[in-house]
């Protein structure tokens, strides 16, 4: 029969949620996706703005963020169907990330649309919406590298208020991007490949 | 030193049926593929333990069909969740009490 010892029992409980920890690494492939992404934004608006076609940046940023949105979905739909399962910090994961997403689509088309505001300020909104996203991620899932992630993007939104250079705007944002996004998301990329053994 | 087996719930206390109801515990649902891999455990192995837990009314497996695939979420009942939060209960007990008898 499959009865055990008490001890046994134990051992079992903590090792089943030593593997459902591990797979919280597998997250690298948002950190990536997301900052190329949003590289690509900044860049489309520096070359908009430098042609004088300020009108066209919202839907630059739209058109990048629906694509975002639509490889995001695609891919976990793939996890989900690969792995069968997903547990509860998952869930919660995907629903800050599609949150953020949403907001996004908010603060950089249609408020700058709706003349809400100038759009030098869409930087430090997405950098604001970047740290909260960054820093509930690292919350959940335990991870001290998203929450400094999280709380550079919160100081660049301070940083894009006081620099008023266009060309140090774009090098900052891109440097923030480097160091909380593309370089995490290669390191814990490597993480899971290694705890997956392959 | 005295044993309390008895209070532990015999449905919940194997290998395989605790890992299923740990897994499940942290899920939304789960698949049979999924738990497999999880628990290292053959198909009849598992089946077997999944139907025991669905029989006393701790998991709940609910059949659809994707793309004319037929497909099976497995998810942890309310009765389930409260049999687990006792059964973990009497083992922290049972834990506790065998290492203050050890340390006499």
């Amino acid at each position: 029969m499959d009865q055990i010892t008490n001890e046994q029992a134990l051992e079992v409980i903590k090792d089943m949620i030593e593997r459902r920890k591990m797979k919280h690494n597998q997250t690298g492939f948002y950190h990536l996706l997301w900052g190329v992404i949003i590289s690509l934004a900044i860049v489309a608006m520096y070359i908009l703005i430098n042609t004088g076609l300020y009108h066209l940046i919202g839907y630059s940023w739209a058109i990048f963020g629906i694509a975002g949105a639509i490889i995001t979905t695609v891919y976990s739909k793939k996890i989900y169907a690969k792995k069968g399962g997903n547990n509860y910090p998952d869930l919660g994961l995907g629903a800050i990330w599609i949150g953020t997403m949403i907001a996004m689509f908010l603060v950089a088309f249609i408020f700058p649309y709706l003349h809400a505001y100038k759009w030098q300020v869409i930087y430090t909104m997405v950098c604001l919406l970047m740290g909260i996203a960054n820093i509930s991620t690292g919350i959940l899932i335990k991870q001290k590298m998203s929450l400094i992630n999280g709380i550079l993007w919160w100081v660049g939104s301070i940083l894009f208020l006081v620099i008023n250079n266009e060309a140090v705007f774009m090098g900052l944002f891109i440097l923030l991007l480097v160091v909380n996004n593309i370089i995490p998301g290669f390191y814990l990329n490597s993480l899971a490949r290694k705890q997956n053994g392959n | 030193m005295e044993t309390n087996f008895a209070e532990l719930d015999s449905i919940i206390h194997s290998r395989v049926r605790l890992a299923i109801m740990i897994l499940l515990l942290q899920t939304e649902s789960a698949n049979f593929t999924y738990l497999k891999k999880e628990i290292d455990a053959s198909d009849g192995n598992l089946s077997s333990h999944l139907r025991k837990l669905e029989e006393a009314k701790y998991i709940k497996m609910k059949k659809s069909f994707e793309n004319r695939k037929p497909k099976t979420a497995i998810s942890l009942t309310e009765k389930g969740r409260a049999a687990l939060d006792e059964y973990t209960k009497n083992l922290e007990e049972y834990l506790y009490l065998a290492s203050e008898n050890k340390q006499k």
